[in-house]
């Protein structure tokens, strides 16, 4: 915009320079004009005199062009750059006025016919000047030009970042909050009224999300314990009456199998949600010890291979790891080892090995099962509670809570780890599992 | 956004051209219009005088060619021209054209003529002592120049020479002294 404004202002000013000294000249030549028709007619053998005279006053130079033929003082002055316009034009009796290159770059002609004493003026008036004055506009109106725009944008970065600066830290605390971090508040300022409502606005809105997650985790986690009782008063039943399995009808053994196995995905569904809805809570009290990853991983898999039935699979262990310790919670690890097992054995034929494998200051910890994969627009989604993947539309495959890699997740996160899903070298499914190490032996 | 940018382009280019030649020339002469052009200038009489008009013809003065001889060269004059203004552009001698052609004079461009007439076909001239400051054979050649400048203007019997009002004799080639010059006298002056 200050271009633009010195730009115009350049080309504005310029105008009426040139206009000004362009009317000046002309005026001056009027009045030199008279001068000479007065000295031809007074004293014309003084002409030459006078016509030095004017020069030598006015800085100009003078052409007269008398009865048709050219008379100049000066040796220097080219006739023939007169313009034949500007001659045809003093001959038919018209006054001109042009802008030519004639005794510098840039000179303001005045020609004038005085038929009363047949003689035409040209008077020649050099804008040298002119154009200097132009450069050094040019040259103050560039200047402030640039140093206002310089001002302005540094000016008007500084406002806007001074203006955005609650915003971001708006911004930092609801990436934090989206993150997982409840705790998060905005601390209150006074930088104006329009931030301080902000702040308070986006407190409240914290604080009755807050509220809501509470409120929601404490009626899942009521409902499921309210569930538990009855449903262990079934479980029980079901376990009385298949003690007498063999006195029942068939389609009452049939009946009686059914319920025993939806008794058996409700109860794990029960204690999925309890244990989540701890998780949410921060109820879920950890206790780590400094364990060896690798006999930690063969413990946990030989123990839930025993609960699952079935082969134990492989371990592979990088040598590289050797006694390598992780702060882990037991019990939590054994559950981690035990979902993704189970999913395995449930959605994908098992699991193929179980590979530990050494990074900088990480053991990857990967289940790879014999299963077709995830498919990858579902590998970013498989953790999020009750989502049904391709292989829960299959119906030979036996149902399950739906909440078990997602509490896979929460408990690899209390153990500041990280779990993604991909494929593994034989085209399964791969969970990996990112631990950090304690001890690792350089 | 984009336009404003692609305008302040423009103008920026505009400006750094414009820089070159800050006052550009005019493709053709503009025309002032007859009634804003002050002071009568246009008017085919002087102002303020009985319809004066000034017109100019050409007249002989007598200057030297490359061989010294006396040869005619014709100068604007306001007309009619007058004995005085002849021996005033005498005085002048030749312009830088025509010393760049080997033109030349005599006749001292000191000297001042006070007075000019003509009386009975005789001129009667008073000059400043210039003249008599030359050599004597600059003397008839400047003099011969001034009979034939006298003659063109209908001196023909001669001219009559006084500096600053003392009478002025020239001792001619053969030996004679005249105070009253003759064309006869002078015409070895001129070619063939």
């Amino acid at each position: 915009m200050s271009s633009l404004l010195g730009t115009l202002t350049f080309f504005g000013v310029r105008d009426v320079l040139i206009t000004e000294q362009q009317q000046t000249d002309l005026q001056q030549s009027y009045v030199n004009a008279a001068l000479i028709r007065n000295t031809i007619y007074t004293a014309p053998l003084t002409l030459s005199n006078e016509v030095n005279s004017i020069e030598q006053s006015a800085n100009s130079t003078l052409i007269l062009r008398i009865a048709g033929e050219w008379q100049t003082l000066s040796p220097l002055v080219p006739t023939a750059d007169i313009s034949p316009a500007a001659m045809r034009a003093a001959n038919q009796g018209h006054v001109t006025t042009e802008t030519r290159t004639i005794l510098s770059d840039l000179d303001f002609v005045v020609g004038i016919p005085m038929p009363a004493v047949q003689t035409q003026v040209f008077e020649v008036w050099q804008l040298n000047g002119l154009e200097h004055n132009m450069r050094v506009l040019l040259l103050v109106i560039g200047s402030a030009a640039l140093f206002t725009t310089i001002l302005g944008a540094s000016g008007g970065i500084w406002v806007s970042r001074r203006t955005l600066r609650p915003l971001v830290v708006v911004s930092d605390a609801a990436a934090r909050i989206a993150g997982g971090d409840f705790a998060t508040r905005l601390p209150t300022t006074h930088a104006g009224s329009e931030v301080e409502q902000l702040t308070e606005s986006f407190n409240t809105m914290v604080n009755q999300l807050v509220t809501k997650l509470e409120r929601d985790a404490r009626f899942a986690s009521d409902v499921s314990h309210e569930l538990r009782s009855p449903l262990t008063a079934l479980a029980m039943s079901a376990s009385i009456l298949e003690q007498h399995r063999d006195e029942l009808a068939p389609a009452a053994q049939q009946s009686l199998s059914l319920l025993s196995a939806e008794i058996q995905v409700f109860q794990g569904l029960i204690e999925d949600l309890i244990e989540l809805s701890r998780s949410d809570a921060g109820a879920n009290s950890l206790s780590l010890e400094s364990i060896s990853i690798g006999e930690l991983t063969r413990q946990a898999v030989r123990s839930v291979t025993r609960r699952l039935g079935g082969a134990e699979p492989p371990v592979e262990i990088d040598p590289r790891l050797g006694d390598a310790r992780v702060l882990v919670d037991r019990r939590r690890f054994e559950r981690i080892i035990a979902n993704l097992m189970d999913n395995a054995q449930h959605y994908a034929g098992g699991v193929v090995a179980i590979r530990l494998v050494a990074r900088d200051s990480h053991v990857e910890l990967n289940v790879d099962d014999a299963g077709p994969g995830i498919a990858e627009a579902d590998q970013e989604h498989v953790f999020e509670r009750f989502y049904r993947g391709r292989a829960a539309h299959d119906r030979s495959v036996v149902r399950g809570t739906g909440l078990g890699l997602a509490l896979v997740r929460e408990h690899v996160k209390s153990l500041d780890g990280e779990i993604r899903a991909t494929t593994s070298p034989e085209g399964g499914a791969r969970f990996q599992i990112d631990l950090p190490l304690v001890g690792f032996p350089s | 956004m984009t336009s404003l940018r692609r305008l302040l382009a423009v103008l920026c280019c505009a400006l750094c051209l414009s820089s070159c030649t800050l006052v550009s020339t005019s493709s053709s002469p503009s025309i002032i219009g007859v009634g804003d052009v002050p002071l009568g200038l246009l008017e085919p009489t002087i102002p303020f005088t009985d319809y004066a008009q000034v017109r100019w013809v050409k007249h002989n003065i007598f200057l030297l060619d490359r061989g010294g001889h006396i040869v005619a060269i014709s100068r604007l004059m306001t007309a009619p021209p007058s004995l005085f203004a002849v021996l005033y552009y005498e005085t002048q001698g030749p312009d830088p054209v025509e010393m760049a052609a080997g033109i030349t004079t005599e006749v001292p461009t000191t000297m001042v003529v006070n007075q000019a007439t003509i009386h009975d076909d005789v001129a009667l001239i008073d000059v400043s002592k210039a003249l008599s400051q030359i050599s004597l054979d600059a003397q008839r050649i400047a003099v011969g120049q001034l009979v034939f400048a006298a003659a063109s203007m209908g001196a023909t019997q001669g001219i009559r020479i006084s500096i600053n009002q003392i009478p002025y004799s020239l001792k001619l080639a053969s030996g004679a002294t005249v105070s009253l010059i003759t064309p006869a006298d002078m015409a070895y002056l001129k070619k063939g």
